[in-house]
């Protein structure tokens, strides 16, 4: 009889607690959907130690097509024009390119307008505090990395819409290393005419998939943090300066990391860094060759990656 | 007898002696300093507009008339051709010294870029701190400024390293975007692939 009392109090309990107040992962998987079915506009800025980046940022439906323009406004520009499933890149220094893929890759981690589910292993989600975001109400819901070698990610989003308010990357000092922050948002019922456009746009056909299981390489990648994950690896030769490299892409889902392999440059040159915002550039002479690792992650952790780097034996 | 000992009493007396209000006594004269006299009696005749027209105010005509009495030391033609070599080494002087001057200017300069895009980037804070930012420029390294800046051979290599180095990195970020772009599908592959094995299974 006591037995089912305490039975009977925790399923009365349960739900309750559930309706009032719903977990991080649900707000989360709440804009990841809210995301993909709102119309809106919004203008966002990120700020990476003293550069900010404002960006202009159009979302609709229209025909039961689903359209998406995110454009960066300082410099030559960049356009990012997303329909349905696949992506196009504009850029001013190389020929528009398409991804077939469902997000953007762009200041936001793509991961957040999918499936966060797979950031589980290596991440906690944890339900912060309530504010003012933007002049909307907001709740902060942390992304907290499980170890000391990735940064952290912080959201809040707009209580009502579920849309997203502002994020940052945060150290395990607690620092905000890169923010993004919106600066206006108007939800409406129908969609942008920028999109419209968008929708009679023609657009490149997407880059082949590369089917072909992925070489291994021939280095040796030493220490990777927990949870990254080789995603490809080849030798292909740089867009830009044209020089060959050994590459290879690591992911844990959040962010991704590169490690180059390339012969070294000539002359003495001290290992170090480069950072801006949450992205860290680490070069690493090791004599022989040249080991870079780019990826938002700490400076000691891509000093490790490239660091762990060996000829293969 | 010196001016020292030429005491105001003196000058009194000598003053008054050339004033015609004093009688001559040889043995005051005797003793009188022959200076002050001579600039004395000056001074009264200027005053009294006396002074004696062979008095020269040009000296400017004076001292051309001189150099024209002067003797040829050198011929003409001969300080012509040093005269033309002059201006020409002292050019030549001032070049090298402005160029000192402008390579350290610009050392100075690039050194100060360098130091200013390497904070640009590592700012960042503690982080950071335990480890070394990348250094871009050779002053803080070993390389010695002195090489830097007296020879441009080696200023052109080291800059060309540093430009060389620059662009890899360049490079390597514009890469890490595009890979990372086109990686997403790659993600969605595998999910895909899961998908695929699960509905399989």
């Amino acid at each position: 009889m006591k037995y089912l009392y305490v039975v009977l109090l925790s399923l009365w309990l349960f739900p309750a607690q559930a309706m009032s107040e719903m977990t991080a992962k649900q707000w989360l998987d709440n804009m990841a959907s809210a995301v993909k079915q709102r119309n809106f506009v919004a203008s966002f800025v990120v700020v990476k130690d003293r550069a900010m980046e404002p960006y202009r940022w159009s979302h609709g439906i229209h025909e039961g097509q689903e359209l998406e323009l995110l454009t960066l406004l300082n410099g030559a520009g960049l356009e990012m024009v997303r329909v349905d499933d696949r992506v196009t890149y504009y850029e001013p220094q190389a020929q528009p390119y398409s991804v077939k893929t469902s997000a953007i890759s762009g200041p936001i981690p793509e991961v957040l307008f999918g499936n966060v589910e797979q950031l589980a292993q290596n991440y906690n989600f944890v339900l912060g505090n309530k504010g003012r975001i933007a002049g909307r109400p907001a709740q902060l819901l942390r992304i907290e990395a499980k170890d000391q070698d990735k940064y952290s990610y912080w959201v809040w989003l707009d209580t009502e819409t579920s849309l997203l308010l502002k994020s940052a990357y945060v150290n395990n000092q607690g620092e905000f290393l890169e923010q993004l922050q919106l600066s206006h948002i108007n939800v409406s019922e129908t969609p942008a005419p920028e999109l419209l456009e968008i929708s009679r746009r023609e657009f490149p056909a997407p880059l082949p998939r590369n089917e072909e299981p992925s070489d291994q390489g021939s280095w040796q990648i030493g220490w990777l943090p927990q949870g990254f994950e080789l995603l490809k690896s080849d030798r292909h030769k740089l867009n830009l300066n044209n020089e060959l490299a050994d590459y290879y892409l690591y992911s844990d889902g959040l962010v991704e990391v590169s490690v180059f392999v390339q012969r070294p440059l000539a002359g003495q040159r001290p290992s170090g860094s480069l950072t801006s915002g949450a992205t860290t550039i680490y070069i690493h002479n090791a004599g022989a060759f040249d080991v870079s690792v780019i990826g938002n992650i700490p400076v000691s952790t891509a000093k490790n990656i490239a660091e762990s780097v060996q000829r293969p034996l | 007898m010196t001016k020292a000992k030429c005491s105001e009493q003196d000058k009194a007396f000598i003053s008054a002696l050339v004033d015609n209000e004093a009688s001559v006594d040889t043995l005051d004269v005797a003793d009188v300093d022959t200076d002050t006299l001579a600039r004395y009696s000056l001074i009264g005749n200027v005053m009294r507009s006396e002074t004696a027209p062979s008095i020269q105010l040009d000296i400017a005509a004076q001292v051309a008339q001189q150099l024209e009495q002067e003797p040829v030391h050198a011929q003409f033609d001969q300080q012509s051709i040093s005269g033309d070599e002059m201006p020409q080494q002292d050019n030549v002087i001032r070049g090298t010294w402005w160029r000192g001057i402008t390579q350290t200017a610009i050392a100075a300069s690039v050194a100060v870029v360098a130091v200013l895009g390497v904070q640009q980037y590592g700012a960042t804070g503690n982080s950071t701190d335990e480890l070394p930012p990348l250094q871009s420029n050779p002053f803080i390294g070993a390389a010695s400024p002195v090489s830097y800046s007296s020879e441009p051979a080696l200023e052109n290599a080291e800059r060309g390293l540093r430009e060389l180095q620059q662009q890899r990195i360049g490079a390597l970020v514009l890469e890490h975007q595009r890979q990372t772009r086109e990686a997403a599908h790659l993600a969605s592959n595998e999910t895909n692939k899961d998908e695929q094995k699960q509905q399989e299974q």
